[in-house]
């Protein structure tokens, strides 16, 4: 089992640059998730490991093997990379059935990966199916197929390009866990594209994030969530509220108090982002905290509801608070569970440390 | 394999080297395009200039009536066309799955036979006016009034009944592959079936209409066997009228280059006022077509809508040269009616093949590479259909006949041998010459069944293991087989019925069905030539029918039941 | 997918490399002819028997001569045969014939019917008549082609198109006799007399007037001979017996020969070359001289109602019963000389239209 290596990846479309000495390294056997809002770039890079586009500049490598090198000194054609890419339109051979579309890449004879093609379909609950055409599945149905195909010529390393952007969110789930437990099964190098964050989260063993052709930080997910090098990263898993202020002392005075920003010099403009579900909350005057909130400390912030949301297993809610030039400025919080105060309602708000992120402001 | 990029769509790399499929496109292109040249060169040779005397005379009435015609072909094919095609995709009513074919058999008579037929039928001295005069007591022409069926209307008429299978084709095919969701969705926004149709389903369908349409206007242009036996004075009677009349080959090729001209300009509107939409849906997901039911006096006007194209058009004709034939039929055995037959067969059959593997190289051309370079070079090369076919001919007989010369000279000076001519005294140019003409059929049909083909399609089998080669065998031309026949269907009846080029063009001794019927048919002796034109006529009905089991069974899950077998669950 | 391809690739390139059938006993010669083939079939396979040599033929009304310009020099056509006088000056002015001297020729056909440096030469005859209906039109109602201009036949004359060769070929020889203007004002009011658009060929004009559409019409004598003996279609024999048949502009008391109105009938002929690029050029010449010999002469005359050119030939009894006639005695490169002109008139007028 060999990583999948891409170094110094620079590609423009005509006078348009799209990637920017981009590097990864998808270790062997892991799942390497690229997270970027759409346009970043991420899907050009999955095209240029896949060899559908030619190397501008950089290399691309598996194990010790160059595929791909910058200038044209090396391009090994797509057929032979032995790399598996599933297409977000899934993109299945009309004309042929799911069976034959499955063993699509197999060189006769396999009676091995015949054998593996229809325990696989049994597996995925679709045996019926096997002599079915594609336009007759459904999505979900549609999708495993196309998975089952990029697998079954056992491909060194397998690219995923938003494999589940268009099923529904209880068929993603569902669908997410699948897949990923197949993935971790056959242990085959997986690099996925995927612009929801939770996602990556979910199946990811390592997290790129990707921003207008640069990879900004890669890492665990737990390095990402809890120590993203810019604010970017920051924001990208749910709402933030942003606050912008001096430092002094060592800290920085926003609307739900004064927050600490290590490394920076007093007197530096600081950009201070606190995720929503940093805020803690609990009803003014009363012993009845929302989920989790501590007991009122000295510096939590007053603040009035605005409006409330039940999401479900968590509440979101718009709160207003005294910004600072008096003004009043709007707090986005999300709490788990149902918090419903009713408009108007005082309540406490106190940050958890561990989601604010100071950046400094040039 | 000599493909070195694989940029699928475009996008600028920094490679610019000239790749195997990008030349080989533009030359097969340009090799095609060379008559066309020939042509718009002869019409630059000096020469007395014609444009002058025909400005001051006949040259407006050839535009006002040529444009007529073209209206009034283009609306009549569009209304019958489009109407039947719609009707008998989407509805159900008695005879449906026998019209559904039947409608195609018109286009296995050749218009110039259906011109000659009503005319025999419908003139003064024919059997219609001459029963009308029997039965109602009149004796001369100023008695009564009965439309001239040697006239402009008279025209249109034969020719819409000639040439609307072409816009049913076509409809067919677009309605066919037209999702089921966007027609509903439509209905759920409040439009009934007929709104939908017009508002929805025909808009949708707009490409196919377009191309079945200019394939129509283009044969109306082209046509001289017609407007010359009705007197009407086409553009393209113009041609032939410089040519032949005034001795003016350059201007016959002149006026052949405005003509030209014309049809780049109106296909250049077209695609400008096309440009920004997209026409094909997003979902590839189908179901079986609703078929709504027809009841009582629809039904009937349905039948007989369709009914009546397939009668007018097919089986009056048919009758009548049956009729003939069966009183006339040694005339044409006496002749070598075999060997003629042969040479037609042969020589359609040969240059099917050739234009429908032309047609695949250029469009798996075109599509690989894309680029202006590649596009204008194949648009270029379908020109050869808006070119009337005797001019076409002269502008296949002039590099053929060149090269020819070119080589004898050169191996006669260099060996001492002398080869004559090779290509142009041969059936090779023959051949040459329908592959130019009909390269547009080939290459329409083609193209547009290969952007069925998704770009992701092409890289999935890509990385799946199959090289260019063998994605081009076992994705595209699966995908492609459908339009591959029918593109090699409709150029095989085309050169069946194809007149003046072959009789240009043809070697010594050397006939094929439709020379043989228009040595006897202009000179008003249709009968003796009748059964070669049955012939004719019952050549092209086989692969008409096949055309169309072709096209019903193109939309996937659709099995002719309109009753949801095979829809999704 | 690319074998089969090739197989039949190469097939066609093999099969239309094959010279044409070449080298039969007796050699052979390769014909580009205007005229119909059945109405040639009959004097070449008479040829054929006598002389042992094979005769191609290729049948086109449109592209012969830029065929034969293309071809050039390795051109297989050795002779052209021609149904009018036009098409025989496009070929001389288009430098595809050879001059031959051949005392057959000089001696069969009269100098007035063939070029002078043996460019060409003519094989029949045809006069542009006038038929007119035994009843509707009076004995001497119309005698000239001026007539068919006089108002008396407004909405009564039907000829085919103006643009046809032998229309045109009509109106040159009236240009050549009276001058432009005149045969313009000529066309002009023969237009307005017409009683339907220009339709058919000269057949259908005779068909026309018996079905009462019209009473007199343009055509070339020899199609009287056709329908008046069709056996095949007893249709056309009625035709025929609905009509008699006029020799416009002869000249008689108070016309004398002298005058336009007495010029003659308008003659064209059908006729013959030998190509600049002959392969086979003792063959064309041989069958030159056959066509214009008594036999072939005497089947123009029989099977084609034609006037043979040769002196001395029977008539058919049916066009001899026609009685003679003065032909206008204009040499026909002079009428061909105007062609062009009066293609010109005909769309000033708006002949067909």
């Amino acid at each position: 089992m060999k990583g999948l290596s891409l170094t110094g990846i620079t590609h423009a479309y005509g006078d348009r640059t799209v990637v920017l000495d981009a590097s990864l390294g998808v270790p062997a056997g892991k799942m390497t998730c690229l997270l970027g809002p759409s346009g970043c770039g991420k899907t050009t890079l999955l095209r240029i490991a896949a060899g559908l586009e030619i190397v501008q500049h950089g290399r691309v490598a598996i194990g010790e093997r160059v595929l791909a090198d910058g200038d044209g000194r090396r391009h090994v054609p797509p057929e032979e990379r032995g790399i598996g890419l599933m297409f977000q339109d899934h993109a299945l051979f009309p004309h042929l059935t799911v069976f034959e579309n499955i063993t699509f890449g197999l060189s006769d004879p396999a009676p091995g990966r015949l054998q593996w093609a229809r325990e696989a379909l049994a597996g995925a609950d679709m045996a019926g199916f096997a002599d079915a055409y594609p336009h007759t599945l459904s999505g979900g149905q549609q999708q495993r197929v196309a998975l089952l195909r990029a697998l079954a010529p056992e491909p060194r390393v397998l690219l995923l390009d938003e494999p589940f952007s268009d099923l529904d969110v209880n068929l993603r789930l569902q669908v997410r866990e699948e897949t990923l437990g197949l993935l971790k099964e056959t242990g085959v190098t997986t690099l996925m594209v995927t612009h929801n964050p939770e996602e990556a989260m979910f199946m990811a063993d390592h997290i790129a994030v990707m921003n207008e052709g640069r990879i900004i930080q890669a890492g665990i997910p737990m390095e990402i969530y809890f120590r993203p090098m810019d604010r970017f990263v920051a924001a990208l898993f749910g709402q933030v509220n942003r606050f912008a202020g001096v430092v002094e002392g060592g800290r920085v005075h926003t609307p739900v108090g004064g927050l600490a920003a290590p490394g920076l010099a007093d007197g530096r403009r600081a950009h201070v982002l606190v995720r929503a579900e940093g805020l803690r909350l609990s009803v003014a005057g009363t012993n009845d905290p929302s989920a989790g909130a501590r007991t009122p400390e000295r510096n939590a912030t007053p603040a009035r509801v605005i409006s409330t949301h039940l999401l479900g297993r968590s509440s979101h809610i718009h709160l207003g608070a005294a910004g600072p030039d008096g003004a009043e400025v709007v707090l986005h919080a999300h709490v788990p569970g149902v918090f419903l105060p009713e408009t108007g309602t005082l309540v406490s708000v106190s940050v958890d440390e561990r989601q604010v992120f100071v950046f400094a402001d040039d | 394999m000599g493909l070195v990029g694989t940029r699928f769509g475009g996008g600028a790399g920094t490679f610019r080297r000239i790749d195997g499929w990008t030349l080989g496109t533009v030359l097969v292109a340009l090799a095609a395009s060379i008559p066309i040249f020939a042509v718009i060169g002869l019409a630059l040779t000096p020469g007395e200039s014609v444009w002058g005397h025909l400005a001051s005379t006949v040259l407006p009435l050839y535009i006002r009536t040529t444009l007529l015609l073209m209206a009034g072909v283009g609306l009549g094919t569009l209304v019958i066309g489009a109407g039947t095609a719609w009707l008998v995709t989407m509805c159900r009513f008695p005879g449906r799955r026998i019209f559904e074919w039947a409608l195609l058999l018109p286009m296995a008579i050749p218009a110039y036979v259906v011109a000659y037929v009503y005319t025999d039928l419908l003139e003064y001295a024919g059997p219609v006016q001459g029963a009308l005069r029997a039965s109602l007591g009149w004796t001369t022409k100023g008695d009564y009034w009965f439309p001239e069926i040697r006239s402009l209307g008279g025209a249109i008429a034969v020719m819409t009944l000639a040439f609307y299978p072409y816009v049913y084709l076509l409809s067919r095919v677009a309605f066919l592959e037209q999702s089921v969701c966007v027609f509903e969705v439509s209905r759920t926004l409040g439009h009934g079936p007929w709104r939908s149709a017009f508002r929805i389903a025909l808009p949708l369908a707009r490409p196919a209409l377009v191309i079945g349409l200019s394939l129509v206007l283009m044969e109306t242009l082209n046509d001289f066997g017609t407007v010359d036996y009705f007197a009407v004075a086409t553009f393209t009677a113009g041609i032939f009228d410089v040519w032949l009349n005034m001795n003016s080959v350059s201007g016959a090729a002149q006026l052949a280059s405005v003509l030209l001209l014309f049809v780049l300009v109106v296909v250049y509107l077209e695609r400008r006022g096309r440009r920004g939409r997209r026409y094909h849906h997003t979902s590839t997901r189908y179901r079986a077509l609703p078929g709504y039911p027809l009841r009582g006096g629809s039904a009937a006007l349905a039948s007989l809508a369709c009914l009546a194209p397939v009668v007018l058009g097919f089986a009056v004709p048919a009758g009548v040269l049956g009729r003939y034939a069966l009183t006339h039929y040694a005339d044409t055995l006496e002749a070598d009616f075999l060997t003629y037959t042969a040479n037609s067969l042969g020589l359609s059959s040969m240059a099917a093949v050739i234009t429908v593997a032309v047609g695949i190289f250029m469009a798996y051309g075109a599509r690989l590479r894309g680029g202006p370079v590649v596009t204008a070079a194949t648009r270029f090369a379908s020109l050869g259909y808006a070119v009337p076919g005797a001019v076409l001919a002269i502008g296949v007989v002039l590099p053929t006949a060149w090269l020819d010369n070119t080589v004898d000279a050169v191996l006669d000076s260099v060996f001492g041998i002398s080869t004559g001519l090779l290509l142009s005294g041969s059936v090779f140019v023959i051949i040459i010459g329908y592959v130019v003409r009909f390269l547009a059929l080939s290459f329409g049909t083609i193209e547009a069944s290969l952007s069925k083909v998704t770009a992701s399609m092409d890289g999935a089998a890509r990385t799946l293991g199959a090289g260019p080669a063998a994605t081009l065998r076992r994705v595209h031309l699966p995908v492609m087989r459908g339009s591959v026949l029918t593109a090699a269907i409709l150029v095989f009846v085309d050169c069946m019925k194809e007149l003046p080029m072959t009789v240009i063009l043809r070697p010594f001794d050397f006939h094929t069905l439709a020379t043989f019927v228009h040595q006897y048919a202009s000179d008003e002796l249709l009968a003796e030539s009748s059964l070669a034109a049955l012939t004719i006529v019952a050549s092209g009905i086989l692969p008409v029918v096949l055309l169309s089991r072709t096209i019903g069974r193109s939309r996937p899950g659709h099995t002719g039941a309109p009753d949801g077998a095979g829809a999704t669950p | 997918m690319r074998k089969p391809a090739v197989v039949v690739l190469a097939a066609v390139v093999g099969l239309s490399i094959l010279p044409s059938p070449a080298g039969a006993e007796g050699g052979h010669v390769n014909l580009y002819s205007y005229r119909q083939p059945f109405l040639m079939k009959p004097l070449l396979d008479a040829f054929t028997r006598k002389t042992g040599i094979k005769v191609n033929m290729v049948y086109a009304k449109t592209g012969m001569l830029e065929r034969l310009k293309a071809e050039g020099r390795n051109s297989p056509a050795d002779a052209v045969l021609t149904a009018d006088i036009g098409r025989l000056t496009d070929l001389v002015r288009a430098g595809l014939v050879q001059p031959v001297a051949s005392a057959v020729l000089r001696a069969n056909i009269p100098a007035r019917y063939r070029h002078p440096d043996g460019l060409w030469f003519g094989l029949t005859t045809r006069a542009r008549v006038i038929y007119a209906d035994k009843t509707r039109v009076k004995p001497g109602e119309v005698s000239t082609y001026e007539d068919l201009a006089d108002p008396r036949f407004k909405g009564r004359v039907c000829t085919r198109s103006g643009k046809h060769a032998y229309n045109i070929s009509l109106l040159a020889s009236f240009i050549a006799a009276k001058g432009e203007k005149a045969a313009e004002a000529w066309a002009r009011a023969l237009q307005s007399n017409l009683a339907r658009r220009p339709q058919g060929n000269d057949r259908a004009q005779v068909r026309a007037i018996m079905e009462g559409e019209c009473d007199v019409a343009l055509g070339n004598s020899y199609y009287m001979g056709k329908m008046a003996t069709n056996d095949k279609k007893p249709e056309q024999k009625a035709w025929a017996a609905a009509v008699t048949i006029i020799f416009p502009n002869q000249p008689r008391a108070g016309r004398p020969g002298g005058d336009a109105l007495g010029r003659g009938t308008h003659v064209n002929l059908s006729g013959g070359a030998v190509t600049k690029s002959a392969k086979n050029r003792d063959n064309a010449i041989r069958l030159l001289e056959f066509l214009s010999g008594d036999f072939a002469q005497r089947i123009y005359a029989e099977q084609n109602f034609e006037y043979p050119v040769k002196s001395g030939v029977p008539l058919h009894p049916l066009v001899a019963s026609w009685g003679t006639f003065k032909a206008d005695t204009v040499h026909l490169t002079e009428v061909a000389k105007y062609r062009t002109a009066a293609a010109k008139i005909m769309d000033r007028v708006a002949f067909d239209h």
